[in-house]
């Protein structure tokens, strides 16, 4: 019976995520392979939310990247969205992007620009207004296309006052045109939450991939009713196709795949890669311009069940089947502040607010009814009794 | 010898391992024994952490940034963030990376190390750029930011770079794979080992390259090791035939080397591309064509 329930859940969990997110699988894919000539593509351009920006399916991620040469040769490609940082390789990011627009000849009003930087609480309003007019000097340009505060993790990076201050300056002073924010990690939906209900943030620069969160698909079409702009990146869910035998064979890319999942999205506007190399350039704009093939569903299919109960996705499933009303979901995610972020001190906070029979202190004399409740195959009890003991520490 | 470019195994596990706990590895631990004490340092105190990350759920820690620690073999870190009085906002964080191999410790630093940096006698070399410093010795690579640059904050942070450095057991010396490199013109601490796509080609792998001035004008010399003869023809047949797309003008030029061709760029300037054995290397930049050909044939003859 428990395995029969798993097979059902999961291929219900996959279904949902596909018409979730618009990959009605008879509607998108095409058994035609995808195009890998460099004269068959046609990169498609989409609407950013409300901001009135259009950008590239294919955005270039310079994280890391300082070649001028492979910022042209993607503008040469269609490319138009570039998204980088100013903190990064000290500013020569956005360095580059000024050298490689201005080799080819880009006018700025063609370019979409994203940058931004880390802002926490606390942050002082001098301090980020002087940032902002550091990263225009490097980019060589009057104006940015999207500000965003960087690597957001909890509701309280949201809420910086400084943050909208000095964006409010820039913005008046014409420096900055659309706010956005950047985030990858297990916080995520509750920042993109907070930030529809503020509505001030205008663009969402965050992970997105076919097996993880859910609940995203639904916040980010909120988040589209709204007018909120979102660009996605790490679509490869983990990246890790070389554990799983033969998952490209006949030719398939697993990433390239991945990234036309994400585009079958219509809230996604566009996907950022790495762009390291001229190969890279020509592989993604490719896959951008051409279906996503029933082969490739198969792929992503069977890269999701494979990877299928490694990691918790804070959906709350499991909760129905706790006699104990056990907030799994939030112990679990508490746990990933500690263990993943080192927030320890807030995460034990967090887990102190929580009511208490809504802990995880029952769990260790429980016989884990949750266990069969997780969708997702994992082992609730063994790791709930860990994060108690972890979370509780301090009053161990 | 050089690193291989590994497909960033970047965990689905590790990021979302609920309730995992990290656990202090004797790994870990030599990497803390690297952390100064507080004792001596009035005022200054532990905000969080030490803090464990490995390849699994690295990337949770560094947005964005994780392939590349990947890419050069990082093995594991640890991030600990100390704070001046009750300021959260006077802090300093340290990050102690164990990267696998010198060449990797060496291979990020190198990466991030910027043109004009203030070069300081940290482990192998380190470096500070405003509040920003960075170093290597031996397998570990430390990168320590300070909140701004207030003068007890730097004070922190070079005495955390020294200190932390200092105790790091191994080389010091430049890698063995710098070797080939000319002496006459190059651009002290401009030499970089890349993990990956070497002058944005995926053909090429990993490599090295360094900045040369002669007579005030600079170019970059790069060379690559593939793994036979064959290799080395087949990726400068796909550098020659990506240069063809991307880039403005490219013609055959019996330089240094075999094979070789000649290229213009419009940003980047011209450059030239040639195979000797299982070698691909090249030269591109401001100099003139034929410096740009004495200094690629210094290179080949110095290659193995
Ligand atoms: S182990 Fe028991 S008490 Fe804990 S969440 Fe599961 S069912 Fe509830
Ligand atoms: S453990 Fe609970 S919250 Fe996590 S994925 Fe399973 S059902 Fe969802």
């Amino acid at each position: 019976m428990a395995s029969l329930r798993k097979s059902v859940d999961r291929r219900t969990f996959l279904k949902l995520g596909a018409a979730a997110s618009g990959m009605a699988v008879a509607g998108c894919e095409s058994s035609e392979p995808v195009a890998s000539s460099p004269q068959t593509f046609e990169l498609g351009y989409r609407p950013l939310g409300g901001t009135g920006l259009r950008v590239s399916e294919i955005a270039f991620g310079s994280h890391h990247i300082d070649r001028p040469d492979l910022m042209r040769a993607a503008l040469d490609a269609g490319i138009n969205a570039f998204c980088t940082s100013g903190p990064y390789l000290d500013g020569r990011e956005e360095e580059a992007l000024a050298e490689g627009m201005a080799t080819a000849g880009s006018r700025r009003e063609d370019v979409v620009i994203l940058t931004g930087t880390v802002v926490r609480p606390g942050a002082s309003t001098t301090k980020l207004l002087a940032e902002i007019d550091a990263s225009l000097r490097r980019l060589q340009t009057d104006y940015i296309d999207v500000y965003y505060t960087g690597e957001v993790r909890t509701v309280e990076d949201v809420r910086v006052d400084a943050l909208y201050e000095a964006f409010d300056i820039a913005r008046q002073a014409g420096k900055v045109r659309h706010l956005g924010l950047t985030s990858h990690a297990g916080g995520m939906q509750d920042c993109l939450n907070a930030a529809i209900e503020d509505e001030q943030i205008e663009v969402f620069f965050i992970k997105y991939d076919f097996v993880s969160y859910p609940d995203l698909d639904e916040i980010l079409s909120r988040a589209a009713q709204q007018g909120i702009g979102t660009m996605v990146f790490k679509t490869n869910a983990g990246n890790r196709q070389r554990e799983i035998e033969d998952l490209e064979a006949g030719g398939l890319s697993f990433p390239q795949a991945t990234v036309k999942w994400a585009l079958t999205n219509p809230a996604v506007a566009s996907v950022a890669i790495s762009m390291s190399s001229f190969d890279t350039i020509r592989q993604f704009t490719a896959a951008a311009g051409a279906a996503l093939t029933a082969p490739e569903v198969a792929m992503l299919r069977r890269y999701a069940e494979e990877m299928y109960d490694k990691y918790c996705r804070f959906c709350g499933e499991c909760e129905q089947h706790c006699p104990h009303g056990v907030a799994v979901a939030d112990v679990n995610r508490f746990a990933m502040y500690f263990s993943g972020y080192g927030r320890e001190k807030q995460a034990m906070r967090f887990y102190r607010a929580l009511p208490a029979k809504r802990s995880a202190a029952a769990c260790e004399a429980c016989v884990g009814h949750c266990d069969s409740g997780c969708p997702f195959g994992r082992r609730v009890q063994t790791e709930l009794v860990a994060a108690h003991r972890q979370l509780s520490f301090l009053e161990a | 010898m050089k690193l291989r470019y590994m497909w960033c195994v970047v965990a689905l596990g590790g990021v979302l391992g609920c309730g995992q706990q990290e656990s202090s590895k004797p790994a870990d631990r030599e990497l803390e024994a690297l952390l100064p004490e507080l004792s001596s340092r009035a005022q200054w105190s532990i905000a969080e952490g030490p803090t464990s990350h490995t390849p699994d759920n690295l990337w949770e820690y560094l947005d964005g940034g994780a392939p590349q620690y990947l890419a050069y073999g990082f093995e594991k870190m640890i991030h600990i963030r100390y704070q001046l009085g009750d300021d959260p906002l006077a802090s300093i964080a340290a990050d102690v990376y164990d990267m696998g191999s010198e060449l990797g410790a060496f291979g990020i630093y190198s990466s991030i190390r910027p043109p004009t940096a203030a070069i300081r006698s940290w482990g192998a070399e380190g470096y500070r750029s405003g509040a920003v410093a960075a170093g290597w010795k031996g397998t570990v690579f430390v990168h320590v930011a300070a909140d701004d640059d207030r003068p007890e904050l730097i004070e922190m942070l070079e005495g955390l770079m020294s200190e932390i450095l200092d105790r790091v057991v191994g080389s010091d010396s430049p890698p063995p794979v710098l070797r080939p490199l000319p002496p006459d013109g190059l651009v002290p601490h401009s030499e970089r080992y890349v993990a990956a796509d070497l002058h944005g080609h995926a053909a090429l792998g990993g490599g090295v390259l360094a900045i040369y001035e002669i007579d005030g004008r600079r170019s970059e010399l790069f060379f690559s090791e593939l793994e036979s003869e064959t290799a080395a023809a087949a990726a400068l047949t796909t550098v020659r035939s990506e240069r063809e797309r991307w880039t403005e003008e490219v013609m055959d030029h019996a330089a240094a080397g075999e094979a070789g061709f000649r290229f213009e760029d419009p940003g980047a300037g011209s450059g030239l591309v040639v195979r000797s054995g299982r070698y691909v290397a090249g030269v591109q930049g401001d100099l003139p064509l034929a410096a740009q050909e004495a200094l690629l044939a210094s290179l080949t003859a110095r290659l193995p």
